[in-house]
């Protein structure tokens, strides 16, 4: 049976290329999608996927907060973080439970970027 | 002692950096080729008309940024076939996103600027201008379009 996956973005430009890796290159099952934190929390409540992918910066209520506000109802959930943002954001994110991190540019064109993410995801579930 | 580099010497110093970014983090989103054709100019203001406009502030306790784009409709269609501004927005805002994203992976521009955190990106669709800034901005290609990048810097107000 297939993983499941909530992918949660600002852009959907860029939540349909995420999309397309999960269903193609992973062969997940994505649940839904969503634009914003609250979308993040209120699908993960209604779905719990075995994944769920937030970027960081988005309107209304950013990332990292979802990521607490998950984490804090579902200890165990697997959240991947996309983001652009460096620095200590992605430091944050682990310490405080986030299970893996992808930075943006996603260069879906370059098989090297595709072989890292894969493995990134796949890490997360050994 | 050194001397500490002036926000414009710093633009100055590493424009190039400036350039292969914006090539960087339009051609990541939209699988095309673009190029620099020109350096581009470090000015004390940011400053244009298209007909398409989008930005992003960033900041921290010690500098902000705005990040600029801008594109006219004769040349957007061979980047991107659409009219729709939320869609426009989406695509060029996630740019403006990921070019402050790949400047931050500069030891050169985090060693003096610090990481500048994002906020969400605007469309506008009259004119840009924000004076009494130095910027560094110029133009990118793709093929015979191109649009408009720009990245002005300043020292953090305080908010006390």
């Amino acid at each position: 049976m297939s993983k499941s996956v909530i992918i949660i973005d600002d852009s959907k430009f860029l939540v349909k290329q995420i999309v397309d890796f999960f269903e193609k290159e992973m062969g997940f099952t994505v649940l839904a999608t969503g634009n914003d934190g609250g979308d993040a929390v209120e699908l993960f409540r209604k779905y719990k996927p075995d994944l769920i992918t937030l970027d960081i910066t988005m309107p209304n209520k950013d990332g990292q907060q979802a990521m607490n506000e998950i984490l804090q109802e579902f200890p165990d959930a697997n959240i991947l973080m996309i983001s652009a943002v460096r620095g200590n954001a992605m430091l944050e994110c682990m310490a405080r439970g986030a299970k893996g991190y992808i930075e943006k540019p996603l260069k879906f064109g370059n098989n090297e970027f595709i072989e890292e993410f894969k493995c990134t995801v796949n890490e997360i579930f050994e | 002692m050194a001397h500490k580099l002036t926000i414009r010497e710093m633009l100055l110093k590493h424009h190039t950096i400036f350039e292969k970014s914006a090539v960087e983090s339009i051609g990541s989103l939209f699988q095309k080729e673009f190029s620099i054709r020109e350096p581009w100019q470090v000015t004390t203001r940011l400053e244009g008309k298209f007909h398409h406009i989008f930005s992003l502030g960033s900041g921290d306790e010690k500098f902000q940024s705005l990040i600029v784009i801008g594109i006219n409709n004769s040349h957007l269609h061979a980047i991107m076939e659409s009219d729709n501004k939320e869609e426009l927005l989406d695509a060029f805002g996630e740019v403006c996103n990921i070019y402050s994203g790949i400047l931050s992976d500069y030891t050169e521009i985090t060693d003096y600027f610090g990481y500048l955190r994002q906020s969400v990106p605007q469309y506008t669709n009259e004119e840009v201008f924000f004076p009494k800034v130095w910027a560094i901005n110029g133009k990118v290609f793709c093929e015979d379009n191109w649009l408009y990048f720009g990245c002005a810097l300043r020292p953090a107000s305080s908010i006390d």
